[in-house]
């Protein structure tokens, strides 16, 4: 004890000495600290109190009553969701929306559609917080029309990528011309994770989109735009994109022309057929590989001998396309490829037997 | 001159140094973790708002693929399979390579997913180890089966992401148990920042969780004390270390067990190295030094939710090769980008980060070993005050403690993973003895990492797995 007191008073004296006492007094007071937070939250845990979910639940046996056909339900429904957060109301709206349709969706936007939800909506359209700029883009059908489009088109520049991805997801429930532009201006930006949903969402707008569409391919901007506005021409079936998909088969850069001829697969006709054919002889290998491939979709047995003369091509590409076309044709082409396994460059003859043998609707899987 | 004096006073300044060191590395522990808690209660807001999951879950997420390499994994590869294709995810792809398995691997993957061959159809953006063949399932349309030559796992994750045409890659061990809702809480961040280019999550250990079909259904500690002391281990890792870390600048390590990437920028960064045994790392390392050189606006960020499962070694021959490769895994990724190193060219990862791996993760044991050496001789030769030593130990003790409890309250207060009160008093039991023993063998085990890597060895070394266990 002795020998305690007299160094513990030498190490007072240091400066280091006093440093590491110190340490250790804290070291203690914090191990106290943290054991007296494990116990308090455990005991958090055992006796976790339940959330009282009364009148959500009684709002949700209305509706199914609602839907059941008593209408007098949906008065009671309203009056249950007046007792209820904005917060709350957001998120039944949310559950909601995503599962419902008709009759009953119509019912119940107007039913969650009040003044005080549509002040709430608009400022939370106008947070620095992403997450309720997010939640406003979701329920932007409980807005006035004339209020919803100009908050979409600034939610579709918004500068998070999710609330993009969902403003697409909601441009075509309002797809008026500002909506239409702002989501063709998107083709301009980054599109590396927002591209599918820009085409989705062009492509479920419709004809409203068909103008716009001929502007951006007679005018060949960027060429990763260029391939989404072919893909949404050839998902959208407008034939006035006809013309100009053959036109950038025939003169675009080799990607776009790629794309065109893949989309002109969707477009059986002579004058599609015949400026395959002619793809088939390009210089550049995806237009062939493509043109090859849209030949497949066209469905013409009179393309076999084409097929046949592009087959033994260096690129595998090329070959693997014009064996899958070949076999999409028929009678007539599982001749020819059938001919093509005894083929004498061997390339020719594994591709043909590799695809020969694959289960037919595995063929879908080829793009 | 007289030697005996020079020794002894090198003895001295070193011991003193060594103190220093301590004050730094441990002062810097401290601030991590108060960095963490600010980080933890943002994503803890995230995690819980249920309308913001249901956005996730929406078809506007963008398209995943898993890449799993698998090597000699015939016993368990249809069980964690079937568990990656019913991952909770709208738009998912998943690419398993055979790295030339010398088992049955392809076998066991051909009778179970009724595989047929395809034509092996892709870009090859990266080289690899040549592929054997293509297939596909006749059962799941979003199974792809790369079975190649034997390359390493680096080569065999190339050639995944060759295959992969999504724009989001998940890199992960075809052992790796993962939660249901894994991806939707990883892809967060991707949505959040568009120039997110990676992003890592916390891996939990799984030894004794009752596992059934792939997927943990019931969390407890292993009862074995090596493998729990690594569950506060990696608690301590992941929930302040690498939380806090991001706060300072993005992460350099982002584990290989499961980690989502950009496509894009994995491939402008030339894709996992080949010959090195920490691969995650030089990745994630090589990633922010290009990025940085091109003066791109990116972002590596880290999520402190856990999303998969491992099973961690229970022997000390096992965890000794484990720790060993990951500091040989460490010295290397380090020496290859050395030129980060204090540079500010590289901003906050140069100055900060990177700083901090050299400083502290990598030179730690080194100086721990030689402190332990310079403190036994000076206490030999009365250079050191035994009293002193005493109560710097136990000083360095309670610091260890103390960060291994303050991990076990972010636990509690965040996610509360063990149901059973006597499982965390387990672990702050375990918590008052890692320092004890195990924090020492460690050190050794990472010295000795230095030194294999010095005479240049790369091999990865046997682990042996005891598997999980089943409900």
């Amino acid at each position: 004890m002795e020998f305690v007191a007299t160094n513990a008073q030498l190490l007072l004296q240091k400066p280091a000495g006093l440093f590491i006492l110190a340490v250790l007094a804290l070291d203690l007071m914090f191990c106290v600290l943290a054991v007296a937070l494990i116990i308090l939250f455990r005991i958090k845990l055992l006796f976790r109190i339940r959330e009282r979910q009364g009148p959500v639940k009684e709002f949700q046996e209305r509706l199914e009553v609602f839907a059941a056909g008593d209408d007098s339900a949906l008065d009671e429904a309203r009056e249950l969701l007046s007792r209820l957060s904005p917060g709350v109301r957001a998120s039944l709206f949310l559950s909601y929306s995503r599962s419902i349709s008709g009759r009953m969706r119509e019912q119940i936007v107007s039913l969650f559609s009040t003044p005080r939800q549509e002040v709430q909506i608009l400022r939370m359209s106008r947070s620095r917080l992403w997450s309720r700029r997010l939640h406003a883009v979701r329920l932007l059908e409980l807005v006035p029309v004339e209020k919803a489009v100009p908050l979409l088109v600034g939610f579709l520049r918004d500068p998070t990528p999710l609330v993009r991805l969902h403003a697409l997801q909601m441009a075509p429930v309002f797809p008026h011309d500002e909506v239409v532009a702002a989501v063709f201006g998107m083709l301009e930006g980054p599109l590396a994770l927002t591209g599918f949903a820009v085409k989705d969402a062009l492509v479920r707008m419709g004809p409203s989109v068909c103008d716009r569409l001929h502007k951006l391919l007679d005018a060949r901007s960027s060429e990763p735009a260029l391939i989404l506005a072919i893909e949404v021409a050839e998902s959208v079936r407008n034939p006035g994109c006809v013309p100009r998909l053959m036109d950038m088969l025939r003169e675009g850069p080799p990607e776009a022309a790629a794309a065109a001829a893949r989309a002109l697969g969707g477009f059986p006709s002579p004058e599609t057929r015949d400026t395959l054919r002619a793809a088939l002889t390009s210089p550049h290998e995806p237009v062939r590989s493509m043109a090859a491939h849209a030949l497949g979709r066209i469905m013409d047995p009179a393309v076999v001998p084409d097929l046949v003369t592009a087959f033994p091509a260096p690129s595998f590409n090329v070959r693997y396309h014009c064996a899958a076309a070949l076999k999409k044709l028929g009678e007539p082409g599982a001749k020819a490829l059938a001919q093509c396994q005894k083929h004498e460059d061997p390339f020719v003859r594994d591709i043909a037997w590799y695809v020969g043998n694959m289960p037919d609707f595995a063929m879908t899987w080829i793009r | 001159m007289n030697w005996k004096l020079f020794a002894f006073s090198v003895l001295y300044h070193f011991d003193w140094a060594v103190f220093y060191y301590f004050i730094f590395v441990n002062g810097f522990y401290t601030m991590l973790l108060i960095l963490s808690i600010p980080e933890l209660f943002r994503n803890y807001a995230l995690s819980r708002d249920e309308n913001l999951k249901r956005l996730f879950e929406s078809d506007a997420s963008p398209a995943i693929t898993l890449l799993a390499p698998a090597y000699n994994e015939e016993a368990t590869i249809v069980e964690s399979l079937s568990a990656m294709l019913t991952i909770e995810y709208p738009d998912l792809q998943v690419v398993v390579v055979n790295d030339g398995s010398g088992d049955r691997t392809m076998d066991v993957l051909k009778t179970a997913f009724s595989l047929f061959e395809m034509p092996p159809v892709f870009r090859r953006l990266l080289p690899t180890a040549e592929v054997r063949a293509l297939y596909r399932s006749h059962r799941f349309s979003a199974l792809t089966v790369v079975d190649k030559e034997n390359g390493g796992k680096a080569d065999a994750l190339n050639a995944a992401l060759n295959v992969a045409g999504t724009p989001l890659v998940c890199a992960m061990d075809a052992d790796t148990l993962i939660e249901p809702d894994a991806l939707l809480r990883m892809v967060r961040p991707f949505l959040m920042k568009e120039n997110t280019v990676a992003a890592g999550g916390t891996i939990r250990i799984a030894n004794d969780c009752v596992v059934d079909k792939a997927r943990v259904v019931k969390v407890r500690p292993p009862r074995r004390f090596l493998p729990a002391v690594q569950v506060v281990e990696y608690l301590r890792a992941f929930l302040f270390g690498r939380l806090g870390i991001n706060r300072l600048g993005g992460n350099l390590v982002i584990s290989g067990a499961f980690g989502l990437f950009s496509r894009k920028a994995v491939l402008d960064a030339g894709g996992w190295l080949r010959g090195t045994v920490g691969e995650d790392m030089e990745l994630v390392v090589r990633m922010h030094r290009i990025l940085c050189e091109k003066r791109t606006p990116y972002l590596v960020d880290f999520i402190p939710d856990p999303v998969a499962w491992t099973e961690a070694p229970e022997t000390l021959k096992v965890l000794s090769r484990q720790r060993e490769r990951w500091h040989r895994g460490l010295t290397d990724t380090l020496a290859r980008h050395r030129i980060m190193f204090c540079n500010p060219r590289y901003g906050p990862i140069g100055m900060i980060v990177f700083p901090y791996f050299v400083i502290v993760e990598w030179l730690a044991p080194v100086v721990e070993l030689l402190g332990y050496a310079g403190l036994a001789i000076g206490l030999y030769f009365g250079i050191v005050d035994w009293f002193f030593a005493a109560l710097f130990f136990a000083a360095a003790y309670g610091l260890g403690v103390v960060l291994s409890l303050f991990s076990i309250v972010l636990e509690e207060a965040f996610y509360q993973r063990f149901p059973r009160t006597r499982h965390i008093l387990y672990l702050v039991a375990i918590a008052l003895l890692e320092n004890l023993g195990y924090r020492q063998l460690t050190v050794l085990w990472r010295v000795k990492g230095i030194v294999r890597y010095l005479r240049g060895e790369t091999s990865w070394g046997r682990m042996d797995r005891r598997g999980f266990k089943s409900s």
